[in-house]
């Protein structure tokens, strides 16, 4: 092992846009101290978040891994680090889990052990043989069968309930990105996290996340969400369209190259017209000059993502409980920087939206724009919410990473650590 | 009549300080249509709360028209003329978009938009859409009062009404989309001229903007505020009718319930028939200082009881200055596209409609009646550009890499 530091935190993200690495650490005073920081474009080696060139992958993830490296003041074997990785595309899915416990006990309270057993038969949702669970989070729990608690730990109840969500994903991307990780160095299997949760944790406050804040992560490849309520998640997902499909649209409909539009959304150029009180966009090629109207961009922006935030709108709807705890929204990925999607999500959801970035960190984040903060949301994110887990935890990452190892065979130590870790 | 004042806000309010502490309401008029409706407000739009924006491709159009305000949309960037866009819907939109910083600085300082034209031009329709996205970024409530054209309108009008209010849904606060044929139901004759039916819309829908501008303006003693007609037209897509009826003291003992006959006579309201079958209603009473609660309650029941018992009825009141002596009942009648309407339990039978004929019962064919033709189904090409290598994903019935705007065959301008 290079670093003796057992705080210290690396992150991947594999994004559709771009490709990120982060080492980050615990310090004294218990803030993230980011150390470096590094991240490259995908250049289409991942399309909606899954990997189909993995030989590009392994080329940038490469380049960005020494680059990082660098910055770093200390050695870094990759050889005995764990690597915590944001799993997002249509091969995760969500599912809601239940199990009860009769409590028995004489005293008719609620022990710890019940909740253990009662999340540990939450979990237990029969997978087809190509899935494999990643992660798992409570939701809330219920006392006999009609008072929903977050923390019933010493209440009276016979029978208690726990409702966990539990997140799978596709063995073979799976495997895909634990052969990337190998052939870049990394000979420990590095930890899935699912990307819209772990920015959920880390943009929203508590507030919110005990009110019921619906996070949106509108990224390139595909938007995300998750529903938090109570410190619990209620839902989560994926839709598999995002910016890059924004691009599309516009490139196809005003016959203009896909580079240009995908450049014209990422540097907000439209924002820049409309300040100008510009009408017409000028595009010149060799041979002629175009005028093309801006309302033409804002009409086929705009009708893709009112669709987009339909469908999540839709899908709130489908779960009809949750609609009732989603009291606002934080919007975040590159996605957010448009200028209309903010109005545009609380019209279609009629709930008060922000914009959310990763607050508190500090160190080596000099590459990152302020503005483009909400494009980082995800891999700051997920160093802040391993960083804030481990600080409950004070026997270290390797020992929380290994809690979630061997989550699958549901050992009562390990998950011991990983109810306190999830602030069940 | 005891005269109890319902209002509690400050009764001593000049008329003329209505223009500094009521709500300023802006009537915009886009098209042909539209003009013809500002020139005939009543008292030409020059209540002090009132502003009139004309807005038309036609520069000879926009001469005649009595506006306060007035933009001449070029639908020609390169040559700048003014001689209307010649049905083109696109080159309708693209006028109006050009002439958006204008169309915003004259909506500042308002508290409400109503747009009113016919739909099926090029001005009208185009730039009814454009109006849809630019008051929408302003932040402005607005609502949209437009009008079907008549059925012996070429179909191509009739269509692109269509998709003009399938488009702007999304973006109007409130819709209210009255069908020109209602005209017939009640008030014109078969030997009216043509003149005589356009003139008598354009008095109609005048009537219908003044009035429902006054509604929205008035202080609000039982919910009649935008809100209220969101809740029953926002982005919902509906046929609607209109009546709008008044009556002052003078015109005898019971003018509610004469205000109510007028409402019913109303030439968009389309009738009894369209009454009954109604989904949705707003029914709003608006009356001066001298309003008393016995005229309210009756006026409601009566108005109240002309409806079918199951539908959605909401009902308001409110009170103004400017309605001293007048009492003032509308009506907006609301039949939901199928699509939008609410949803029923219906029974199905089980028993077939049709009875189901044995083999040997069927008609027979023999291949002497020619040979078999296969139709060809026209089907339509997606493009989905940079995602065409890809395999599709389908996500809640829709392939999402197909561009929406193909998708839904709506038209983008691409300039020149």
């Amino acid at each position: 092992m290079g670093s003796t530091n057992k705080d210290f935190i690396s992150g991947i993200e594999f994004g559709t846009d771009k490709i990120s690495v982060i080492h980050a650490c615990v310090n004294e005073k218990g803030c993230i101290d980011v150390l470096s920081f590094a991240s490259k474009p995908s250049k289409r080696a991942i399309v909606k978040g899954e990997i189909i060139d993995a030989n590009e992958v392994i080329n940038i993830l490469n380049d960005l891994l020494k680059e990082s490296e660098k910055g770093l003041s200390m050695n870094f074997d990759r050889t005995d680090r764990r690597v915590f990785f944001l799993v997002n595309g249509m091969y995760v899915c969500t599912r809601q889990g239940e199990g009860t416990v009769l409590t028995g006990s004489s005293s008719g309270k609620v022990t710890r052990k019940h909740m253990e057993e009662a999340m540990l038969a939450a979990q237990n949702i029969v997978l087809s043989s190509d899935m494999q669970q990643i992660q798992v989070f409570g939701s809330y729990f219920i006392l006999d069968g009609r008072k929903r608690e977050s923390s019933p730990l010493d209440k009276l109840a016979e029978k208690i309930t726990a409702h966990a969500h539990v997140v799978f994903a596709s063995k073979k991307q799976l495997d895909v990105i634990q052969k990337i990780l190998r052939e870049v160095g990394f000979e420990r299997d590095g930890i899935p996290l699912f990307s819209p949760i772990a920015s959920a944790y880390s943009l929203l406050t508590l507030d919110e996340r005990m009110q019921g804040t619906l996070l949106f992560d509108f990224g390139a490849g595909v938007c995300s969400y998750a529903l938090i309520h109570n410190d619990g998640v209620l839902l989560s997902g994926t839709i598999p369209v995002g910016v890059n499909n924004l691009a599309n649209d516009l490139s196809l409909a005003l016959d203009l190259p896909y580079d240009f539009c995908h450049t014209f959304i990422k540097e907000s150029r439209l924002t820049r017209l409309h300040m100008e009180n510009q009408n017409y966009l000028e595009y010149r090629t060799e041979q002629q000059v175009r005028r093309i109207p801006v309302a033409s961009f804002e009409k086929v922006m705009d009708l893709r993502i009112r669709e987009i935030f339909d469908l999540m709108q839709s899908i709130l709807g489908q779960h009809k409980i949750y609609h009732n705890f989603c009291t606002s929204v934080v919007i975040t990925g590159g996605g957010a920087l448009i200028e209309s999607a903010k109005q545009m999500m609380s019209d279609v959801t009629n709930l008060p939206v922000r914009v959310g970035t990763v607050q508190n960190l500090s160190g080596s984040l000099t590459s990152i724009r302020k503005e483009s903060m909400p494009c980082y949301s995800a891999i700051l994110g997920l160093v802040k919410e391993i960083g804030e887990l481990d600080k409950e935890d004070s026997s270290g990452i390797d020992k929380l990473a290994n809690a979630m190892g061997k989550f699958g065979e549901g050992l009562q130590n390990a998950f011991g650590t990983l109810l306190g870790a999830l602030k069940i | 009549m005891s005269t109890q004042t319902l209002n509690e806000q400050d009764d001593t309010q000049s008329v003329s300080n209505l223009a500094e502490n009521g709500k300023r309401v802006l009537v915009l008029g886009i098209g042909r249509c539209g003009l013809r409706v500002l020139n005939n407000l009543p008292g030409n739009g020059t209540a002090p709360w009132l502003d009139t924006l004309a807005i038309d491709t036609d520069s000879a159009m926009l001469d005649a028209s009595r506006a306060n305000h007035k933009i001449n949309a070029s639908a020609d960037w390169s040559s700048k003329t003014s001689v209307g866009c010649g049905g083109d819907i696109l080159r309708g939109e693209r006028a109006i978009y050009h002439e958006r910083h204008n169309i915003m600085s004259i909506l500042q300082g308002h508290d409400l938009l109503i747009v009113t034209g016919g739909l099926g031009g090029g001005t009208g329709t185009g730039g009814i859409r454009a109006l849809g996205s630019i008051a929408k970024s302003s932040g402005v409530p607005s609502i949209y009062v437009v009008t079907q054209p008549f059925s012996f309108e070429s179909y191509s009008r009739r269509k692109n009404a269509d998709d003009c209010v399938n488009e702007l849904l999304p973006l109007a606060d409130v819709m209210i989309t009255l069908p020109a044929d209602l005209l017939f139901s009640t008030m014109l004759s078969a030997n009216a001229a043509v003149s005589e039916a356009y003139d008598a819309a354009s008095q109609e829908i005048a009537g219908i903007v003044s009035g429902i501008a006054a509604v929205l303006r008035g202080n609000e003693i039982i919910g009649t505020n935008v809100a209220t007609f969101m809740s029953a037209l926002k982005e919902r897509k509906a046929i609607c009718g209109v009546g709008i009826g008044r009556a002052t003291s003078h015109d005898g003992l019971d003018r509610c319930a004469l205000a109510l006959r007028r409402m019913l006579e109303s030439p968009f309201m389309g009738g009894k028939e369209s009454m009954d079958r109604t989904d949705a209603v707003i029914l709003t009473v608006i009356g001066g200082n001298d309003l008393t609660i016995a005229e309210l309650k009756r006026t409601l029941e009566l108005a109240s009881g002309l409806f079918p018992k199951n539908i959605e009825l909401t009902v308001g009141a409110s009170t103004s200055e400017t309605m001293n002596g007048v009492i003032q009942i509308s009506a907006v009648i609301i039949k939901y596209a199928p699509e939008d309407a609410p949803k029923k339990a219906i029974r199905k039978s089980v028993i077939p409609s049709e009875p189901v004929l044995p083999i040997s019962a069927m008609p027979q064919s023999s291949f002497r009646d020619g040979p078999l033709e296969s139709p060809e189904l026209q089907l339509q090409i997606f493009d989905r550009g940079v995602f065409d290598a890809h395999p599709s994903v389908r996500f809640h019935d829709l392939d999402l890499d197909v561009p929406t705007y193909q998708r839904r065959n709506i038209k983008i301008d691409k300039g020149n």
